[in-house]
């Protein structure tokens, strides 16, 4: 991912002291305000990374000398009545139980409460699509914890997709984007995939479409001001609308999407009691018997995760599995599902998906990849047999006998009881919270 | 001439390669007019030499050859010329040959070097601006207009504009060498953050973090049956760029194992009275463009696309020579076959 060097700033773009960790009036310190860098640049100018940048601890001296700063900005700009643009930033403060790590956040873009919220506008803004008739928000649906219900998603102009559409409750802390694109590392990066791509069309946009975005973005009521404090500088022209900033503005939105609050969370907090056969399918979900937590074991209950640990940011799990879904034949899977391979063209990576995350699992069907398992009892039936079998039909085949498939699929001997205490745990793991909390909800209805 | 040719720049040319040094001994009107298309398009155009001498004085000062190299693209109209394309006619491309018209056309070209007569490789630094870096440039043959109005953009840009440190005679030079690539330390970054031609959304190819070295989109008559779900598109697409990439999640960096540069090495002893020219036949010289067989339509790089099975070939990939990039002289909008370059008609003297 490349992110601006001096040398590559666009040359509309002014610094701006918005992005520098400081307080706002009235509201400062305490909590954790943490800004954490992870920028690698590009280009020799910048080949030296980035040092990590922690910007407000609370009990710092630091801390104490912006609060000392800020209160006398405060006193300035109650006798002075001037900034049409407010230079400071209020950084966002995450909320997280402390089982969850510190998430990591790219320097070049931190995240501010400005930012997030022009970004929920964005995410939502059905303009941003060649016809007008869907945003971001139309495959990741707040009610369905932010994936959309069918098994492939459906682009703009009605082109269908070959995947399912992930959820993205806790994108913040995953470190390869998509089902199975080790390419793809930022969700700057990622999102230009749905608003740009041809193959298959998802919004749809092209070049000179943006540009009638720009004008209407430049003529609408709210996005002037909403882009000037994001972003700290003045928007009225057109070309001022920055496919960069749309970008950045997303991904911040984005990346406050948390999942923290299921049942689960509850219970490891105190404040809820799991019954027997949720304990039980806890149990059973962390044992070497049922295995599920090789690959669903980190705190967001998947594999990859990336996270500061106080000290560095750690990267762990960035693996691709396959779990024998099918096996055409040569351990093929279908056309524009075939996983890694697709990347890489090494057989062994045929069928090879990420192991995604099974927080609010239970409001997410249909499942794997490609939606073409409906249920979760028949997910957890394809572990159990290790494979999924596929009698007839065009994708006919033994998926236990994929010869990629991983060693960690072999047969489980569960019980129909223990398969159903693990359904049981699964299905603690929805977040009322994050298909409630309005401060992720569509704010044009 | 009709007037939606795509490149007006190019309507009058009669030469894409012109070593400036030496247009004075060719000075027909025809050249005359490119030199002032150039300028009015604000492309870097050095003044026009009176004659040799002159100009050869001027570099002894500067120990530097300022060298343009213009591309063409051509396909076969349907007067069975071999014609410079627009985004306004049909052409007979693909096997079997079936009606298409243009709907992208846009390159990268980067690693530029001019032969030498002893066998060295010159590097050619680019003079920035708008369609260059020093290390990079974009062609851009399309003019957003008609059927290009969809995929491609208003901007245009034929010519490569270049310096050569030293002094160097036009009987020194023998060829050019280029690849159809971004160079790798630029090609990842973010279109949205960087400076032109770097910053054209279109080119990038965000699925791969990284960007589309060639876009060629071309689109057939009749549709393009995808026969894996029998469903019609309407384009039929080349996207070239590196593939297997993978990313590093700390960092951003990314690597990939198919780099996928169309290594180009022309030469020719009058290389420089021709233009660089792109046959569209002979990159659809073995591609079906009525049909896809699989994956993206046409060829999208992926390794497993059997469509690229012939697109690769003949842009080289394959580890072969590429067969679409060539020398040519183009008169009036077509491919000169004549085996000598045209003589000019007469000089033009004070």
């Amino acid at each position: 991912m490349a992110y601006w060097t001096k040398a590559h700033r666009p040359k509309n773009h002014k610094k701006s002291t918005i992005n520098k960790p400081t307080g706002q009036c009235g509201r400062i310190l305490g909590g954790r305000i943490v800004d954490l860098g992870i920028g690698q640049k590009m280009g020799k100018k910048t080949t030296k990374p980035k040092a990590y940048t922690l910007g407000l601890l609370p009990h710092s001296d630091e801390a104490l000398l912006v609060l000392v700063l800020v209160l006398s900005a405060c006193a300035l700009f109650s006798t002075i009545a001037i900034a049409k643009i407010n230079p400071i930033a209020q950084h966002w403060r995450w909320q997280l139980p402390p089982t969850f790590p510190t998430p990591v956040v790219p320097a070049d873009n931190p995240l501010t409460i400005a930012k997030v919220e022009l970004g929920r506008y964005l995410f939502y803004d059905k303009r941003l699509s060649i016809d007008g008739r869907s945003s971001c928000g139309s495959c990741h649906i707040q009610a369905l914890a932010f994936s959309d219900g069918r098994a492939n998603a459906i682009g703009t102009t009605g082109e269908s997709h070959s995947k399912n559409t992930p959820s993205l409750a806790n994108v913040v802390y995953v470190p390869t984007l998509n089902w199975a694109n080790p390419a793809v590392v930022s969700l700057e990066t990622q999102l230009l995939t749905p608003l740009f791509g041809e193959h298959p069309i998802e919004l749809g946009l092209t070049d000179q479409h943006f540009a009638k975005i720009q004008m209407d973005f430049a003529n609408d009521d709210k996005y002037p001001a909403l882009f000037a404090k994001a972003f700290g500088r003045h928007y009225q022209k057109p070309q001022d609308f920055t496919i960069q900033d749309i970008a950045q503005a997303i991904a911040s939105f984005e990346r406050t999407i948390v999942s923290t609050d299921s049942k689960y969370d509850q219970y490891l907090a105190g404040k809820a009691i799991l019954n027997e056969s949720e304990k039980r399918g806890m149990q059973l979900f962390f044992s070497e018997k049922a295995e599920c937590f090789h690959c669903h074991g980190s705190i967001n209950f998947n594999e990859q995760l990336k996270y500061f640990d106080g000290k560095k940011v750690q990267i762990s799990g960035v693996h691709f599995h396959n779990t024998g879904l099918y096996n055409l034949g040569d351990g093929d899977y279908p056309q524009d599902g075939q996983g890694v391979f697709e990347f890489s063209q090494k057989p062994m990576d045929k069928g090879k998906f990420k192991a995604p995350s099974l927080r609010n699992v239970a409001l997410t069907a249909p499942y794997n990849h490609d939606g073409s398992v409906a249920t979760l009892e028949q997910v957890l039936q394809n572990y159990v047999q290790g494979g999924r079998i596929i009698a007839d039909g065009k994708y006919a085949g033994d998926g236990r006998k994929n010869p990629h498939k991983s060693d960690l699929i072999t047969q489980i001997n569960l019980s129909p009881q223990e398969q159903a205490d693990i359904i049981a745990f699964l299905n603690t793991l929805s977040d009322e919270m994050l298909i409630n909390n309005p401060n992720y909800a569509d704010p044009f209805q | 001439m009709r007037g939606n040719h795509i490149f007006s720049a190019i309507k009058f040319s009669v030469a894409m390669v012109s070593l400036w040094a030496m247009t004075a001994q060719a000075h027909t009107q025809q050249q005359t007019k490119q030199l002032h298309v150039e300028q009015d398009s604000q492309t870097i155009s050095p003044q026009v030499p009176t004659h040799t001498a002159t100009y050869q004085k001027t570099i002894t000062k500067t120990h530097s050859t300022p060298i343009s190299l213009r591309f063409n693209a051509i396909a076969q109209n349907s007067d069975g010329k071999m014609s410079v394309v627009n985004c306004h006619d049909h052409y007979w491309l693909g096997n079997p040959k079936s009606q298409a018209k243009i709907a992208d056309l846009r390159f990268y070209i980067s690693n530029v070097h001019i032969l030498t007569k002893d066998g060295k490789k010159v590097p050619l630094n680019l003079q920035e601006n708008d369609h260059q870096q020093s290390d990079v440039a974009l062609i851009d043959l399309e003019n957003g207009e008609e059927n290009c109005a969809e995929r491609g953009n208003g901007d245009t840009n034929a010519v490569l504009q270049g310096v050569l440190q030293g002094k160097y005679r036009q009987s020194d030079l023998v060829g050019v060498a280029f690849e159809v690539a971004v160079p790798t330390a630029k090609n990842h970054s973010l279109f949205s953050a960087v400076d032109t031609p770097l910053n054209v959304q279109a080119m990038s190819w965000a699925w791969l973090s990284g960007r589309k070295f060639m876009k060629i989109e071309i689109a057939p008559k009749d549709k393009v049956h995808n026969l894996s779900d029998d469903t019609y598109a309407p384009l039929y697409n080349v996207h070239i760029g590196r593939t297997a990439c993978t990313g590093e999640p700390a960092t951003g960096e990314i690597a990939c194992a198919n780099d996928n540069r169309i290594a180009v090495n022309l030469q020719d002893p009058n290389w420089y009275k021709k233009t660089i020219v792109l046959d569209l036949n002979a990159l659809f010289a073995q591609s079906d463009i009525r049909q896809n067989q699989t994956g993206a339509v046409g060829c999208m790089s992926a390794p497993n696309d059997t469509d690229c099975v012939g697109i690769f070939d003949t842009t080289g990939l394959t580890g072969n020579a590429q067969q679409i990039f060539s020398l040519a002289m183009v008169n009036d909008g077509v491919l000169d076959k004549s085996p000598s370059p045209k003589k000019p008609q007469k000089k033009h003297h004070k």
